[in-house]
């Protein structure tokens, strides 16, 4: 039972880094339609920030840095990459942000090394109930995705920013009909989406350490939530996620260690046949 | 996609580039053994081959089908590991193993393809990715078959045929470059096929293709059971070629470092898809001093080449090739502008 | 006479917006038989619907008494169907001659449609005949991206024949051409039905389609207005009322500015639903 408690508790934390990729995806790739497949990748450049800047001005400075830092690297590959690219067959895209994988990760290799480097948590120590240990900065993670998706939530439904971002996502065309900016939309939803990423790097390079592969399997699962959950809603996306990282955690625990990332994939192949728009979508997306 | 050039190279038509640089091609990989011995470069260059084979077969999907099949590099693995498995655990003979390498992956392409090929374009990516991972983790997994992660060895080489032995390194070349051309002849064949009109419809515009009658689903299914049966057969080559076998055949980036091969070598083009499998092979040696450049030197130069020339590095240079000839044939008063039927056609 | 295209009570919404209205017609084999109404009236989706790129969501269509509404695109064209599109209606980056030897080959049937090669059974000389036929002789080696609207249009007709269509659905075909090209372009229509060959026609130019059409069916708001020949369309009170605007269909307004647009150049008239 202890166990169990303690491997839902895991499943959560997991989840909610999960979910909050899945959150800039279905910014990037649900609203854009861009796949940015290098997002795990700037989620893991997130965490060497936070490693290099934690020490000197502390972790909540650094985590801050994280974001703009990324955001910034964001704004760097629109401009010179996914935009150009517009017009491009979706496959070109993918290919594009595979080849922005490659940089990332070496550029990591080359500065940091192979090895996980430490970095340590926003606050040290773990909260105990009936036997089940959750560290705080855990708890951190949880309570910080919950906020994030909740400002988003109210960003996206009550503001005029978040109605021209929902026009955009729409249908660009209908969007340029109507007057909006797309070029500048899309620019700042790539800016915002990727701040994110480095966020979520920056909360979880204290449980995970910071190293260069550390993204890989973050973007896997974050296609895979959004896939789940089908594409459009962030709230969606971060149920989708809370799954994946339960099935995750209890599949490690209960049925082998050896297969954590098969249950999602299983999973995910199984909505998929069973109802391609996802859990929560409503679009059925079919050739 | 659609703004390159038809998938009329060298081979089909006429004395353009494309030949000539096809023949050379063949007449310099026939006679490296002689020139180069039967040293590291050799071994290299018996690596070339593989990749190009598995480009080969990579193309039919990705430049033929457009599929963007990043998860493809299961299949290299699949006919990596079923020759590996019936080789150390059962003892069969490499040319008894190889058929059985093919069918496995013909299945699992088939079964990729009714998974997958339903789903539209990015979510096509993500299942077959997703699916190559499974395999990967599978595979890694069931220790008793596959030996997990300390690896299966040893595989030998293909036994003899007759007089000829594959023993000796140059041989073994000579083997690998047969099945190179083997795997070119029937993606040519393919290509000019019934079937390869199909595609070039499905490519150019599908809505009025199946309007036409073309069935996209099982043109698409037919195109990625061959070419999965055409990368297990690379494998089965790739798993004597290594003759130590470890899970990373079966890395998830096999397949994106491939495609990223294709594109920059040049997707639709036999010359592409080697100029592609050097670049792969020969960049990690060229950068030694920093194994971990090489990545980022790959990364750099398809962001590049996708951005500047979406026909890859020989799309380039057949580009040039043309521009030189309308230069000496306008130089020389020469005709008009007018294409001859098969010429190559300038890119716009 | 043989019944070619038979439909019964076909419904298309999007959303809230009924765009083909329980829709019911019947052409004879060898017709001419001519859709027109204002734009958003649901003519293309209705052709969209017989070709299998939109899906019913009631009703029944049969092609030479076979129920096909439940087949994808590739299906009906095998069985005879052909179309052709408002826009990009060619394989633009590819030669004339491979565009015909895309849609012969589309439509071969069995193992040797897989196996065999595309010039493996036409030949340089039925081909040439072909390109004459549709005055695209000295097209052959041009990309079809290149060709003239005109030029298109012809290609984009011997295409549909070369696949082996039956039943055609050509969608307003004299879109873009000047009246020299209209008038060749019926001529041409008339050929393709004189081959036996059901011809089903949208086009906003009213006097073509009263030379043209044996028999005419007006459309609104996705629902069927009236069927009969073409006097009978021009005498038709509700087809004037339609086009004077005397009485607006929801959201058709008359064109205030000029008084409203003469019936007999339809194409003209710009103030559909949609528009
Ligand atoms: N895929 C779609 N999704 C949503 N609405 C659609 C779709 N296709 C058509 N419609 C709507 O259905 C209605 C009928 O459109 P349709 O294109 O059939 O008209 P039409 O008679 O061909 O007009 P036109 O003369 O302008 O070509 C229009 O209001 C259009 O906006
Ligand atoms: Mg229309």
């Amino acid at each position: 039972m202890e166990l169990l408690a303690q491997q839902m508790a895991n499943g959560i934390v997991l989840g909610s880094i999960y979910g909050l990729l899945a959150i800039c995806l279905v910014l990037i790739f649900g609203v854009l339609d861009i796949p940015q497949f290098a997002l795990g990748a700037m989620a893991m450049l997130g965490g060497y920030v936070v490693f290099l800047l934690g020490p000197i001005v502390g972790y909540w400075v650094s985590l801050l840095a994280a974001m703009v830092a990324i955001g910034a690297l964001g704004a760097v590959v629109q401009r010179l990459v996914f935009a150009p690219l517009r017009k491009a067959a979706d496959v070109t895209v993918f290919v594009a942000a595979f080849g922005l994988v490659l940089i990332f990760q070496g550029l990591a290799l080359v500065i940091f090394g192979p090895d996980p480097r430490q970095v340590p948590p926003s606050i040290s120590g773990s909260l105990v109930i009936g036997g089940v240990h959750i560290a705080y900065h855990r708890l951190v993670i949880v309570g910080v995705v919950l906020a994030v998706f909740l400002a988003l939530q109210w960003v996206l439904r009550s503001t005029r920013a978040g109605r021209v971002i929902r026009a955009v996502g729409q249908s660009t065309t209908g969007a340029q009909v109507v007057g909006i900016p797309t070029g500048r939309v899309a620019f700042a939803v790539m800016i915002l989406g990727s701040a994110l990423a480095g966020l979520a790097g920056g909360l979880l390079a204290p449980i995970s350490q910071a190293m260069p592969l550390a993204g890989d399997s973050l973007t896997i699962n974050a296609f895979i939530v959004i896939i789940l959950a089908g594409m459009g809603s962030i709230g969606g996306a971060l149920v989708a996620a809370y799954i994946v990282g339960l099935v995750e955690s209890l599949g490690a625990t209960y049925l082998s260690q050896d297969f954590s990332q098969l249950y999602s994939i299983l999973l995910m192949l199984i909505v998929l046949l069973v109802k391609p728009s996802g859990l929560f979508g409503k679009k059925v997306s079919r050739v | 996609m659609s703004d390159l050039p038809p998938a009329r190279n060298g081979l089909a038509s006429g004395w353009g580039p494309g030949r000539i640089a096809s023949l050379a091609v063949l007449l310099a990989a026939i006679l490296a053994p002689v020139v180069l011995g039967s040293g590291y470069q050799l071994d290299l260059l018996s690596l070339v081959l593989i990749n190009a084979m598995f480009l080969f077969a990579l193309d039919l999907a990705y430049g033929q089908a457009g599929l963007a099949a990043v998860g493809h590099g299961a299949f290299l693995g699949i006919g990596t590991y079923v020759v590996g498995i019936l080789a150390v655990k059962a003892g069969w003979p490499f040319w008894a193993a190889m058929p059985i390498a093919i069918l496995v992956c013909a299945a699992a392409g088939l079964l990729m393809g009714l998974i997958t090929l339903r789903l539209a374009g990015h979510y096509f990516v993500i299942a077959s990715l997703a699916l190559a991972i499974a395999v990967g983790l599978v595979v890694s997994a069931w220790q008793d078959l596959t030996g997990g992660a300390l690896g299966l060895g040893l595989v030998p080489r293909p036994a003899g045929v007759g007089p000829v032995s594959f023993e000796a390194p140059s041989a073994f070349y000579w083997l690998l470059l047969a099945a190179t051309l083997l795997v070119m002849l029937v993606c040519w064949s393919l290509r000019r096929s019934n079937v390869g009109t199909r595609l070039r419809s499905i490519r150019e515009n599908p809505r009025l293709a199946s309007a036409l009658g073309v069935n996209i689903v099982l043109t698409r299914l037919l195109v990625l059971v061959i070419s999965a049966a055409l990368a297990g057969f690379a494998g089965a080559f790739q798993s004597t070629y290594l003759g130590f076998i470890t899970p990373s055949v079966l890395a998830s980036n096999v397949g994106f470092y491939a495609l990223m091969a294709l594109i920059i070598g040049g997707q639709r083009s036999f010359v592409g898809a080697v100029i592609g499998a050097a670049f792969f092979v020969l960049v990690p040696v060229l950068l030694q001093f920093s194994s971990a450049l090489s990545p980022v030197f790959f990364g750099l130069a398809l962001v590049v080449v996708i951005l500047l020339a979406p026909d890859g590095v020989w799309g380039r240079l057949r580009a040039l090739g043309r521009w030189v000839a309308t230069r000496t044939r306008a130089a020389r008063g020469g005709s008009s502008a007018r294409l001859e039927p098969g010429q190559e056609r300038s890119l716009p | 006479m043989t019944e070619a295209l038979t439909l019964r009570d076909v419904d298309r919404r999007f959303g809230g917006l009924k765009a083909v209205d329980s829709v019911s017609m019947t052409v004879s084999e060898g017709e001419i038989f001519g859709i027109i109404g204002p734009n958003g009236a649901g003519k293309t989706t209705l052709f969209n619907l017989i070709s299998g790129n939109v899906s019913t969501m009631s009703g029944a269509i049969e092609l030479y008494g076979r129920r096909i509404e439940r087949m994808p695109v590739h299906r009906r064209a095998r069985l005879g169907l052909g179309r052709t599109f408002q826009t990009s209606q060619l394989f633009a980056g590819v030669t004339v001659h491979e565009n015909l030897e895309i849609a012969e080959v589309s439509s071969r049937r069995g193992v040797g449609g897989w196996l065999g090669s595309p010039t493996a059974r036409r030949t340089v000389e039925a081909e040439r005949v072909d390109l004459e036929a549709w005055d695209l002789a000295d097209k052959g080696e041009r990309l079809a991206g290149e060709l003239t609207l005109f030029e298109q249009q012809r290609l984009a007709l011997a295409m549909t024949l070369a696949a082996g269509a039956r039943v055609l659905l050509l969608d307003e075909p004299s879109g873009g051409l000047v009246e020299s090209e209209v008038h060749q372009l019926m001529e041409l229509i008339r050929g393709i039905r004189d081959r036996g060959v059901t011809v089903l026609v949208i086009d906003h130019k009213m006097r073509l389609m009263m030379q043209l059409c044996d028999r005419i069916m007006v459309m609104a708001l996705g629902a069927v207005i009236t069927t009969g020949d073409p006097t009978e369309i021009a005498a038709d009170a509700r087809v004037r009322e339609l086009y004077f605007g005397r009485a607006p269909v929801r959201g058709v307004e008359r064109n205030e500015r000029t008084g409203g647009p003469d019936p007999a150049d339809a194409h003209t008239w710009r103030a559909g639903p949609t528009s």
